[in-house]
C-alpha cells in the first residue's frame, strides 16, 4: 500500500477509509497494539512537538557549536510591532519552525520528522493550522498519521537523507509530508493531499545539503522556514484544484534520481556548497579547534 | 514489483529525541547506555575513544554529551543529556575523551570504552550507523556483533561439544523465543562467543542457570533499546 501515492487513493476510494485510517489499520497489523494505542502514542509526539515549538519562541536558544541561534525568539517579538509581508499565518510557521530546529541545535528534545535536521517544518505547519482554524489535537493526530504514510512512500521510493539525497530528500520530504498533512486536515481529498506533495517537492527539487562544520545549523535552521513557505504554496494551489502536472510518484522518483547523480560534496560531506565558502570554512575551523 | 519496506508510522514520525542529530546524538546515547549495561552498573571511570567524524564532530553536534548521557543510563529524549558533565562530576563519574584510530575499515562514526567501577571492568566498542541505528561490534576485546533491537545476551565460554543445547535449553525451560544466534569459536577454537537476540529477556533465574554452566566464562543481558 505504501509503495506509491496512487495505491493510497487507490485503497482510500475502495475502502472508503481516510488516508489517516489506513495508516492507522496498518500500523495495528504490523505493531498488534490496538488503534487507540497506537493514537496515544501519535499524541505524545505532538505534545512534544508543541513544547519544542513554544520552548524555541519563549526565550533565545544558542546552539552547541555557538555558531547560530536566536533567531525564532527575535523574529517572534518582532512579529508582535510590526506587519510581516508573510501574513499573520505564514509568519508564524516560520518562527515555529526556527524554533524547533534551534530546539534541536540546542540538545533540546524534538520529534524527528522525518528527521532531526528537518524537524521544524511539520510541527510548524501543523501547530500554526491548529491555532488559526481551531482544529482538535485528535485531528491533528490524524493529519500526523497522513504525514507518515506519505513518508513511508518516500522511503520506498527514494529516502529522507541529506547523506543520501541531500537537502531536497530531508527539508524536501519533510516539507512534502506537511504539504500532505495540512491539506488533509483542511479538508482536502486524498488526491488533493498528493498533489500538495508532488507540488511542494518539484519546488524543492536539487536542493543540496552542504552543511557549516557538518552540523545540523547552517544552513538548516532557515532551510526549515523555507520548506514550510513552500508548504503554505502547495497547500493552497492544492485545496483550490489545482495538480502537479508531473504525478507526484514520478515526482519523488525524481527527486531520488537526482539524489543519485548530486556530488557527493553536496551530500551533508560539509565540503561544499556554503561549507566551502571562506565564512563556511572559518566557522569550521572554529568549531573544530573548539573541540 | 516494487520493494516495500517494513516500517512503521512512528519511523517516519519520531523517534523523540535530544538533537541535533539521530546518529551523533540519540545514537551516541544508545551507545553510552550498552556500556554501561555490559559493565554492570554506574561506572566510576570511563575512557572514552572517539573515532572518524565522532573525533572531529564530537563536541559541535553534542556527541561527548550524549555519550556521556547514555553512560549515566539516561534515554534519548531525556533533557538532562545537554547537562550531562556536569551531572556526571556530582555522580562521581569520572571520563576523559582521546582521539583514537580504530582504522580504516571502522565505521566513521565510532567509539571504544574503557570502563572501570566496583572492582569491575569491561571494553565495549561500536558504531552509530545513521537514523539512531547502532552497532556494537567489540565487547572485552572479543568480536561481536549486535544491534540492540532485541533483547541481547552474550555468552563467553570454552568451545566444547553441546554448549549451543545447554544455552538455548535455558531459553526453552524460560519460554523465550529465539529472533538470531550467532557462534563463533576463537583463538584456535579454544573459546566459544555467543550472541542470542531474543524477544524478551531472560529472567535472572535462567541467567543463573547459564552461568552455572561449567564451560561457561562470562555473561551478560542486554536491554533492548527503548526508542
Amino acid at each position: 500500500m505504501f509503495a506509491s501515492l496512487q495505491e493510497l487513493i487507490k485503497e482510500s476510494e475502495k475502502t472508503g477509509k481516510s488516508l489517516a485510517e489506513l495508516v492507522i489499520a496498518a500500523e495495528v497489523s504490523t505493531s498488534g497494539l490496538s488503534a487507540e494505542a497506537i493514537r496515544a502514542k501519535m499524541l505524545e509526539r505532538l505534545r512534544t512537538m508543541q513544547y519544542s515549538a513554544q520552548q524555541g519562541l519563549d526565550k533565545p536558544i544558542k546552539s552547541i557549536s555557538g555558531i547560530s541561534g536566536g533567531s525564532a525568539h527575535k523574529f517572534w517579538h518582532w512579529l508582535d510591532g510590526n506587519k510581516p509581508v508573510t501574513g499573520s499565518l505564514l509568519s508564524k510557521a516560520l518562527a515555529r519552525a526556527l524554533a524547533v530546529n534551534e530546539v534541536n541545535a540546542g540538545m533540546g528534545c524534538i520529534v524527528a520528522t522525518p528527521t532531526a535536521g528537518s524537524a521544524g517544518i511539520l510541527p510548524a505547519t501543523l501547530i500554526t493550522l491548529q491555532e488559526a482554524y481551531e482544529f482538535s489535537d485528535d485531528e491533528v493526530v490524524d493529519a500526523l498519521f497522513v504525514a507518515s504514510g506519505i513518508g513511508m512512500v518516500v522511503v520506498n521510493r527514494a529516502n529522507v537523507s541529506g547523506a543520501m539525497g541531500g537537502c531536497q530528500a530531508e527539508t524536501g520530504s519533510a516539507a512534502a509530508m506537511a504539504a500532505g498533512a495540512s491539506v488533509a486536515l483542511m479538508g482536502g481529498n486524498p488526491r488533493q493531499v498528493t498533489h500538495a506533495v508532488g507540488i511542494t517537492l518539484k519546488n524543492m527539487l536539487g536542493l543540496v545539503c552542504d552543511p557549516v562544520a557538518g552540523l545540523v545549523e547552517v544552513p538548516c535552521v532557515k532551510r526549515n522556514a523555507a520548506g514550510a513557505a513552500q508548504c503554505f504554496v502547495a497547500i493552497d494551489l492544492a485545496l483550490a484544484g489545482i495538480e502537479s502536472i508531473i504525478p507526484p510518484d514520478e515526482v519523488i522518483d525524481a527527486m531520488a534520481n537526482i539524489g543519485r547523480v548530486m556530488h557527493k560534496d553536496l551530500k551533508e560531506t560539509g565540503l561544499g556548497g556554503l561549507a566551502a565558502t571562506p565564512t563556511g570554512k572559518s566557522l569550521a575551523a572554529k568549531v573544530w579547534r573548539d573541540s | 514489483m516494487r520493494e516495500v519496506k517494513e516500517m512503521s508510522a512512528f519511523d517516519i514520525i519520531g523517534p523523540i529525541m535530544i538533537g541535533p542529530s539521530s546518529s551523533h546524538t540519540a545514537g551516541a546515547v544508545f551507545l553510552g547506555q550498552i556500556a554501561r549495561k555490559i559493565l554492570g552498573g554506574k561506572p566510576a571511570r570511563v575512557e572514552i575513544g572517539l573515532h572518524g567524524s565522532f573525533a572531529k564532530t564530537a563536541k559541535g553536534h553534542g556527541t561527548d554529551k550524549a555519550l556521556v548521557g547514555g553512560l549515566l543510563g539516561f534515554a534519548a529524549n531525556d533533557e538532562r543529556i545537554k547537562n550531562s558533565f556536569e551531572i556526571a562530576k556530582k555522580e562521581g563519574l569520572n571520563y576523559q575523551f582521546n582521539t583514537v584510530d580504530m582504522g580504516n575499515e571502522a565505521h566513521p562514526n565510532s567509539v571504544q570504552f574503557s570502563l572501570f567501577g566496583d572492582g569491575r571492568w569491561a571494553k565495549v566498542a561500536g558504531a552509530s550507523l545513521g537514523g539512531g541505528a547502532i552497532e556494537i561490534n567489540q565487547v572485552q576485546g572479543r568480536q561481536v556483533k549486535f544491534n540492540g533491537d532485541y533483547a541481547t545476551l552474550l555468552i563467553f565460554g570454552k568451545n566444547q561439544p553441546g554448549t549451543t543445547n545447554d544455552v538455548t535449553g535455558a531459553f526453552v525451560a524460560n519460554n523465550i523465543n529465539i529472533a538470531y544466534l550467532r557462534v563463533e569459536r576463537l583463538r584456535h577454537h579454544k573459546e566459544a562467543v555467543m550472541v542470542f537476540e531474543t524477544d524478551d529477556p531472560i529472567p535472572e533465574r535462567g541467567i543463573k542457570a547459564i552461568r552455572a554452566l561449567s564451560w561457561v566464562e562470562w555473561v551478560c543481558q542486554i536491554d533492548k533499546i527503548q526508542r
